[in-house]
């Protein structure tokens, strides 16, 4: 009994010991942070392509961009860099969880709509660098992103949309899309992506470009959308087009770009619509059987497809040190050299910087990814909440379209029924 | 390892942010000042008022991270810290509320082997999610391991998961224990057996899973396993001999936890039969002995719970020479019938054993269902012959001598 007596007795010490250990450390720590022994350190968000995590996706990218860090380490001795990956659906909620504890990054680096999100949910601040930072970047990246006299993000990288194929199973890659069709009647199998961003290229020889551009970046100024009966007509050979497509044999569309990628590296397909951000992945797998060309088009035609654009973002919280460590990071990535080596060291990606020489003449790979970049369109999505919504919406149409679960017709009344 | 430390080093610089160190201050001032100022107020004082004080501060951390945001800034440190508290207090009050129902060494076990290691596994790892992306510092590669680098993650699992199969496994099967026994009639030794058995196989198959969780290449550890398994063979005999013994024990059930055994003229209570050795409660003495199983395997065993749980015991006494034995018989048998914790069935017997100096000597024989209690029944027989015998005016003879004298 008496040791039920004792067992009574109240015991939270062991939780305040910690918590008063917790409160010990922090102090010191912040007593540390004011004598300099904590490093200046810099937190860096990526978003990542997939939900499969960094790993599949960086490959090289990570020896890549750890080598930048170091570099910029190397010119800023005794700065910490920490790197944080996150997927493209997982992003802007983290921020917005490490934000309410003033524990948010000190840069993002996402694609463009989702710099978007996090500028719209007050999640990130104004880019504070100095003109001539800015002046560097071609006007082309930075008008998007321009809000009053200030901009919210900053281009970094620019990643377009190319075909990659198995040169032994296709010497030479299709030049429309006709062609492509044809190729997969005698054999080439061929992958699409249902993701609308990397399947709008196919609008472009059906002349529904502007229609299915319309549908993305949604009514402009709350304005209900209106189509033309010349819209309703390339939209409706855009849905044709792929309804035929997805009847063809050889020809597979997945709704995970990862999915399409491995399924080149397993020699289960010939050919796929890829972003370049997973050429330098392919590579080391494929070596020289890969092949990458510009997507098809229409007859005399160039294809225009939508571009990735990698864009930075500068954080909320950070102290005045850590965000003049951020633009000088920033500011060093987006040098010439530093431009070129990111251009050099990992094919795909392409330099906002225009001073920055692209080698087309001497790689064909360039040549492709200038020629794709040239032409590809950049999408702004003054609503970007709505503008996934519509991209979700009009994704969620073209699958049950290619898996026969709505002929083309229908599928045309509702794509020009409601915008949501 | 340097990535992970290099990683856990960059937290501080979080520190540098006036935000941050605005929520971390001020929450631990209030923490300080309960522990330097409240906390000496509290001594022996009812729990209640301890349980009162414990709430007052998780109000005042609340109320903490409600000022700041009240002030515009970000408060969900503040907040979190309160958070943390609050299941703290809660966790502590639901232990005092058990205390009140269950015995207290089963509350002080679950909690210490179970609820205090989980809470303060779900404590760190919510702390390390507030610093940086759990997923990114789990996928830190720390050294080889048979192949690919294991990581941090990884690394977390091999250490954590082993603990928790023990300590989680227990309760539930005992709980199935019971239920198996329910319905199919299982005595306790043989519920306690196959618990035992069924918790030795959980964690076999948990720390297989974990193996090929954390992608240990199994061949490899198979291989070094056999390369190794000489030496282990030699350097852990005793230790495997006692597993295996113990294994054996259980199948056969000649000793099981509950199993109450003659150990050096005492019984004693098997307790536990564990990896290596069985615990016995010596009743005598209120001793703990801890016996290699392989004892059990290797000598004799003398048991009272093989086939049941019946003694036979004994008070042996003398009666004088004028009395009749048949009437001191039916007085024996009668008085052992009457006392408490005799069994009536099988009925105890009296016997005359002989004639000696000075009296004619008799055997009670009786039997008991209690193993360990033999030596309070004993007494308590001894005592109702005496008073029987002090009623019916028999007499206990002290030896006499006769001396003749020539």
């Amino acid at each position: 009994m008496a040791a039920e007596r004792s067992e009574l007795r109240w015991r939270p010490v062991k939780g305040l010991r910690l918590l008063a250990a917790l409160a010990l450390l922090l102090t010191c720590g912040g007593c540390a942070g004011g004598i300099g022994f904590v490093p200046d350190t810099l937190y860096i968000s990526i978003e990542t392509s997939t939900a499969a995590g960094s790993a599949p996706e960086l490959g090289g990218h990570r020896r890549v961009s750890q080598r930048l860090i170091d570099k910029f380490r190397s010119l800023n001795p005794g700065v910490d860099v920490h790197v944080s990956n996150y997927p493209a659906d997982g992003l802007v909620a983290a921020t917005r969880y490490r934000n309410s504890r003033g524990l948010g990054p000190d840069l993002i680096v996402s694609r463009v709509i989702t710099a978007q999100q996090l500028h719209q949910q007050g999640l990130s601040s104004a880019v504070t660098l100095k003109r001539d930072t800015l002046d560097r970047l071609h006007p082309r990246f930075l008008k998007s992103f321009r809000e009053g006299s200030k901009e919210f993000a900053v281009p970094f990288l620019a990643q377009p949309q190319v075909a990659c194929y198995d040169r032994r199973r296709l010497r030479e890659p299709p030049r429309t899309i006709d062609e492509l069709l044809a190729l997969s009647a005698k054999g080439l199998r061929v992958g699409l992506p249902l993701t609308i961003s990397e399947l709008f290229w196919t609008t472009t020889a059906q002349g529904a470009s502007d229609v299915v551009g319309q549908l993305l970046e949604g009514p402009a100024n709350g304005q209900a959308a209106t189509f033309s009966a010349a819209d309703h007509q390339a939209l409706d050979r855009w849905i044709r087009w792929l309804h035929d497509a997805s009847l063809q044999q050889n020809v597979s569309f997945s709704d995970d770009p990862l999915d399409l990628i491995q399924q080149l590296q397993r020699g289960q397909r010939d050919w796929i619509s890829c972003n370049s951000v997973w050429i330098d992945g392919l590579r080391q797998r494929m070596g020289p059987n890969l092949g990458v060309s510009v997507l098809p088009g229409g007859t005399d035609v160039p294809t225009t497809p939508i571009s990735r654009l990698l864009v930075w973002s500068f954080g909320r919280h950070s102290s005045a040190r850590q965000r003049l460590l951020a633009e000088r990071f920033v500011a060093f990535t987006l040098n010439e050299v530093t431009q070129k080596q990111l251009m050099d060291s990992v094919p795909g990606n392409l330099p906002v910087n225009p001073n920055v020489l692209i080698p087309t003449r001497s790689s064909a790979l360039m040549a492709s990814l200038a020629f794709s970049l040239d032409h590809s369109r950049l999408l702004d999505f003054p609503d970007p909440e709505g503008a996934i919504a519509r991209s979700r919406w009009l994704e969620s149409v073209l699958e049950k379209v290619v898996l026969g679960e709505l002929p083309p017709a229908p599928a045309l009344a509702q794509l020009l029924a409601r915008t949501p | 390892m340097n990535q992970l430390l290099y990683e856990i080093v960059g937290w501080l610089g979080f520190l540098t942010r006036p935000v941050v160190l605005l929520q971390c201050l001020s929450a631990a001032a209030i923490a300080l000042g309960y522990a330097l100022w409240m906390r000496p107020r509290l001594k022996n004082r009812r729990y209640r008022d301890s349980v009162l004080a414990a709430v007052g501060l998780w109000f005042l951390l609340r109320l903490n991270g409600l000022v700041i945001e009240w002030l515009g800034y970000p408060n969900g440190l503040a907040t979190y810290f309160s958070q943390a508290w609050a299941v703290w207090v809660v966790l502590t009050v639901v232990r005092l509320l058990l205390l009140t129902r269950f015995p207290a060494k089963e509350i002080q076990r679950l909690y210490s082997r179970i609820v205090q290691p989980l809470f303060l596994l779900v404590l760190s790892g919510s702390l390390v999610n507030q610093l940086a992306s759990l997923r990114d510092v789990a996928e830190i590669p720390l050294f080889p391991l048979f192949g690919p680098p294991l990581t941090s993650g990884n690394l977390f699992l091999l250490l954590i998961i082993p603990y928790f199969l023990i300590a989680f496994s227990a309760i539930p099967l005992v709980w199935f224990g019971h239920l198996v026994q329910r319905m199919f009639h299982f005595s306790d030794g043989s519920r306690d057996a196959a618990t035992l058995v069924l918790r030795y196989l959980v964690v076999a198959v948990g720390v297989l899973w974990l193996f090929h969780r954390v992608g240990l290449n199994t061949s490899a550890i198979a291989a070094i396993a056999g390369g190794l398994s000489v030496g282990i063979g030699f350097g852990t005999k005793e230790v495997f001999s006692n597993f295996i013994s113990g294994l054996w024990l259980l199948f056969e059930g000649s000793v099981r936890p509950g199993s109450v055994l003659f150990i050096d003229g005492d019984p004693c209570e098997v307790r536990s039969l564990g990896l290596r050795a069985a615990v016995l409660w010596r009743n005598r003495d209120n001793a703990e002995l801890v016996i290699p199983n392989q004892t059990f395997f290797t000598a004799t065993t003398t048991t009272y719970t093989g086939s049941d749980r019946l003694r036979r015991s004994e008070v042996q006494i003398g009666a004088a020479y004028r009395h009749d034995p048949a009437e001191v018989i039916a007085l024996l048998e009668e008085v052992a019938r009457a006392t408490e914790g005799v069994l009536g069935d099988p009925a105890p017997r009296a016997f005359l054993v002989g004639y000696g100096d000075s009296s004619i000597n008799y055997s009670l024989r009786y039997w008991i269902d209690d193993p360990l209690g033999n030596l309070a029944i004993q007494s308590a027989v001894s005592q109702a012959v005496w008073h029987a015998f002090a009623t019916k005016g028999i007499e206990i003879p002290f030896p006499q001598r006769v001396v003749h004298q020539i």
